[in-house]
């Protein structure tokens, strides 16, 4: 069953659920995203569903069993999920985030397979794209069971602002209570306790199970970092993990990935390619509600809280570090990697055009790079895994030094494991003593981890330093010294 | 109109406007081809060349020696660029793989238009690869990302299979002639007084020194926005719409752009005064009609004649008539609130026989509760 535009009995709800969303005594903010939205009524989903042009697939069975209290909530969930961005760039991040962290917890072929035995039933069954090649079917499972968690995570952050609005939502999705998580998280808050739980779990069953030296592989939560040691993960460790996460997620029922879908029905229907608003009108959309949103807010009381977050998210987007991280370590690499130097000894590269004019040639050295860690303190754990993960990521051409340090310089490593840091805790660090070290081991580039809580060397050393400052989020970073490129990076607890 | 289609106008309407644009896409996905064929549409010479295989040398010239003393000479290919004039199309491919040396003499080339020492007239585009695609990718430096104009290269593959099937150019869409050039600078005109209106109106976007890797990518400056105007002009001129005009905005100065979006459409709603004579001039975008359709509302309360009122009433009725009823629904029942209490000191209006359309509507409605 599939209709544009339709015209049915539970088309009419719907529209009407709209309008009473919109109605002035209730929400009027939303009238740009509620109105911006185009039906198609089809059996594929098995509830409701909306994408990043707006059109709203739903289920005529499954709103037909809806009172009309829940349709209105059902449909507020929907706009929410629009407004929040879920359906644009954040969504696939945070999926693309995902799918790193959960390949890190499954190495191996055996875990590969188990992707397969779990996710290939979901490929067959509701997405009917079976019989079609994908590139690379692990990517295509690995993208699948990143976004079940995701799907997971947007629908915590949206229900638990349900609670403001008076609105009823359909016992069976997925709430907080239900995850035993708190409140007032973001939906990559909730994803990366949801792995950590799922590794928690993991790591609990391997023990049970006598398996020995297998600490949990690389358990930093939610992280993108780590790595396995070699002959690690082939025991099916990540087949473990991947049950704990599926086991996890059958608290509610499983979502449709609505991208494949889309893509999928606009294969069997092309006349849905020609509906929906195109990205820019959504966006737009998306804008205009949230300034709707603060402009209803200036009443005190008007708008529940957790909305009044998500629309100033919109408008006032925070740069994620992840990102500044990556710029400013990717910049300062291009920078000391584009140090070319002219020289006579070598000819330039057509001299041999040139005849009797002599022009230099030129050459470049590949920079050392040193990374070094304060193990000392209130290193948040998390995110010191997720900034080492990045940090991996942009240096995959350069295998760093790794330099630990406490009040002494301990290690000098050439391999990354997160394992193998120990943080220590207790004060007496000094960052300066570890720069120091890993300049005169000749880097050039030294890329720094700390707290902050550090004294600093007064003259800039003869190397570009990048500092990520790990502080908690809702306190001010610590200074930094003004020879250092900072990136400060917010820890949520 | 498609992804593709949309991003394939934006870049020729960025070409009528003279600004130099870079697409941004995979390897092997039709780019290429694509600015082919834009040079010919517009009737420019075009000279390519990719970045990623050139030094210093290349754009600032080579040494020669003419009776025993050296001179700088031009590249044939540059030559050829510079003598056709404006009519001269410089494509430079693969731009983020292009050496770190002769990213200041891009610079050049993109700003001040001059090759070496020798200035040019041509309009100046590029297309580069994602950076996690690029062969030695590096992110653009942010001041050459404000010289740009960015679009994101889709090639869909449907698409595809259609110019494999039926030759590649019946995938573009059709493009419209280039405009007369009063034409252009009287639409350009217009869309730098808007610009100029929304931005005094919003100082707060008009400059955001760019952070992360979107330093790379578009962001807002005076530069950029007047960028945008002139893509607009150029877009009013040949009547393209929202989604063109979209991608050109926030290619120019990033999401900042969809708040001039917005901001167009809004300039483009018609007054309560004007839909109430005429329902031709009802919006047909359901969001825009619905903020049309509140407008009428608080017009006709504010106002509080018998004619308004009359009218109004005919015009929810026509809404009814068109199967928008649910549209109209929130304007009938302020209306239906102000005929049982009337604004403060006003006299009642006579009943609305037409509400009763709406009678299925209200009771439909309760069940939502609240």
């Amino acid at each position: 069953m599939f209709i544009v535009n339709p015209t049915t009995e539970q088309a009419e709800r719907v529209r009407l659920a709209r309008v009473a969303l919109t109605r002035p005594d209730a929400f009027p903010y939303y009238y740009p995203i509620a109105f911006g939205m185009t039906l198609v009524e089809t059996d594929r989903v098995p509830t409701m569903a909306v994408d990043a042009r707006l059109r709203l697939y739903y289920n005529p069975a499954w709103v037909e069993g809806l009172s009309e209290p829940e349709l209105l909530g059902v449909f507020w969930h929907e706009v929410q999920h629009v407004l929040r961005e879920h359906v644009f760039e954040r969504g696939a991040l945070h999926i693309r985030f995902l799918k790193g962290a959960i390949a890190d917890g499954l190495q191996g072929e055996e875990a590969a397979k188990r992707l397969r035995e779990v996710y290939g039933e979901f490929l067959r069954g509701e997405l009917g794209v079976e019989g079609e090649k994908p590139l690379s079917l692990e990517d295509l499972l690995l993208t699948m069971a990143a976004k079940d968690v995701a799907n997971i995570a947007e629908d915590l952050e949206i229900n638990d602002d349900a609670e403001g609005t008076g609105l009823r939502l359909p016992p069976k999705g997925a709430f907080v209570e239900d995850f035993g998580l708190p409140r007032g998280l973001t939906a990559e808050e909730y994803s990366a306790r949801l792995l950590e739980e799922a590794k928690g779990r993991a790591q609990g069953r391997r023990g049970g199970a006598g398996e020995k030296g297998k600490e949990g592989g690389n358990s930093q939560g939610g992280g993108g970092g780590g790595e396995k040691k070699e002959g690690e993960g082939q025991g099916g460790g990540g087949g473990d993990f991947l049950d704990a996460l599926a086991e996890l997620l059958k608290k509610s029922p499983r979502d449709v990935l609505v991208e494949a879908l889309a893509q999928a029905l606009e294969r069997e229907h092309p006349e849905l390619r020609e509906v929906g608003a195109s990205e820019a009108a959504a966006k737009v959309a998306v804008r205009q509600t949230a300034e709707e949103i603060l402009r209803h807010a200036k009443h005190p009381g008007s708008v529940p809280a957790g909305i009044l977050r998500a629309a100033e998210a919109v408008l006032k987007p925070k740069v994620d570090w992840r990102s500044v991280l990556r710029a400013k370590v990717g910049k300062a690499l291009v920078d000391l990697e584009a140090r070319e130097r002219p020289t006579y000894h070598r000819p330039h590269r057509r001299q041999g055009a040139l005849g009797s004019v002599l022009l230099p040639g030129a050459y470049g050295l590949k920079p050392e790079v040193a990374v070094v860690i304060d193990t000392s303190g209130s290193m948040g754990e998390r995110e010191l895994g997720q900034a080492l993960g990045e940090i991996k990521g942009i240096l995959r051409h350069h295998r760093p030094t790794v330099y630990t340090v406490d009040a002494e310089v301990h290690a000098a490593q050439k391999v990354f494991s997160l394992d193998q840091l120990k943080l220590l805790g207790g004060g007496g660090t000094d960052m300066g003593r570890g720069i120091e070290q890993a300049v005169k081991d000749g880097h050039e580039l030294v890329v720094v981890l700390t707290d902050g809580y550090t004294p600093w060397p007064e003259k800039a050393p003869r190397a570009t330093v990048v500092v990520g400052l790990i502080h908690p989020k809702d306190a001010e970073a610590p200074k930094a010294p003004p020879w250092a490129k900072v990136v400060p990076i917010p820890v949520s607890d | 109109m498609n992804k593709f289609e949309a991003t394939v106008l934006a870049a020729y309407t960025a070409a009528v406007a003279d600004l130099p644009f870079i697409l941004w896409g995979p390897p092997g996905t039709g780019k290429t081809k694509f600015v082919e064929t834009l040079a010919r549409l517009l009737g420019r010479k075009l000279v390519t060349i990719v970045a990623a295989t050139r030094d210093r040398t290349d754009f600032g010239g080579w040494p020669v020696i003419v009776d025993g003393e050296v001179a700088v000479k031009p590249f044939p290919w540059a030559k050829e660029f510079i003598s056709a004039g404006k009519k001269g199309m410089l494509f430079i491919d693969e731009l983020t793989s292009s050496p770190p040396d002769i990213r200041p003499v891009l610079l050049r080339i993109l700003n001040e238009r001059f090759i070496g020492d020798i200035p040019f007239q041509g309009l100046p585009v590029a297309a580069a690869n994602p950076e996690d695609q690029a062969v030695t990718g590096f992110r653009l430096d942010p001041p050459i990302a404000n010289r740009l104009l960015h679009l994101d290269w889709v090639m869909e593959t449907h698409v595809w299979a259609r110019g494999m099937r039926e030759g590649w150019d019946r995938i573009y869409p059709r493009f419209p002639a280039e405009p007369a050039p009063e034409v252009l600078e009287a639409e350009t005109a217009r869309a730098r007084a808007l610009v100029a209106a929304y931005l005094e109106r919003n100082p707060g976007q008009v400059n955001r020194v760019p952070e992360g890797e979107e330093a790379g990518k578009a962001w807002p400056s005076y530069r950029t926005w007047d960028y945008a105007a002139r893509f607009l002009g150029a877009a009013f001129a040949m009547g393209l719409g929202e989604e063109v005009i979209a991608l050109g905005v926030v290619g120019a100065v990033g999401k900042e752009g969809y708040g001039l979006i917005q901001f167009l459409r809004e300039n483009d709603l018609p007054a309560p005064e004007e839909v109430l004579e005429d329902h031709g001039k009802l919006p047909k975008r359901e969001d825009a009609l619905f903020v049309v359709l509140s407008s009428v509302a608080s017009y006709v309360v504010r106002t509080w004649t018998p004619e308004v009122w009359k009218s109004a009433w005919r015009l929810l009725a026509e809404l009814v008539k068109r199967g928008q009823k649910d549209l109209a629904f929130n304007a009938a029942r302020t209306l239906a609130r102000a005929y049982f209490d009337p604004p403060k000191g006003k006299k009642a209006m006579p009943a609305p026989e037409e509400v009763d359309q709406f009678a299925e509507l209200f009771d439909a409605l309760e069940k939502f509760g609240k």
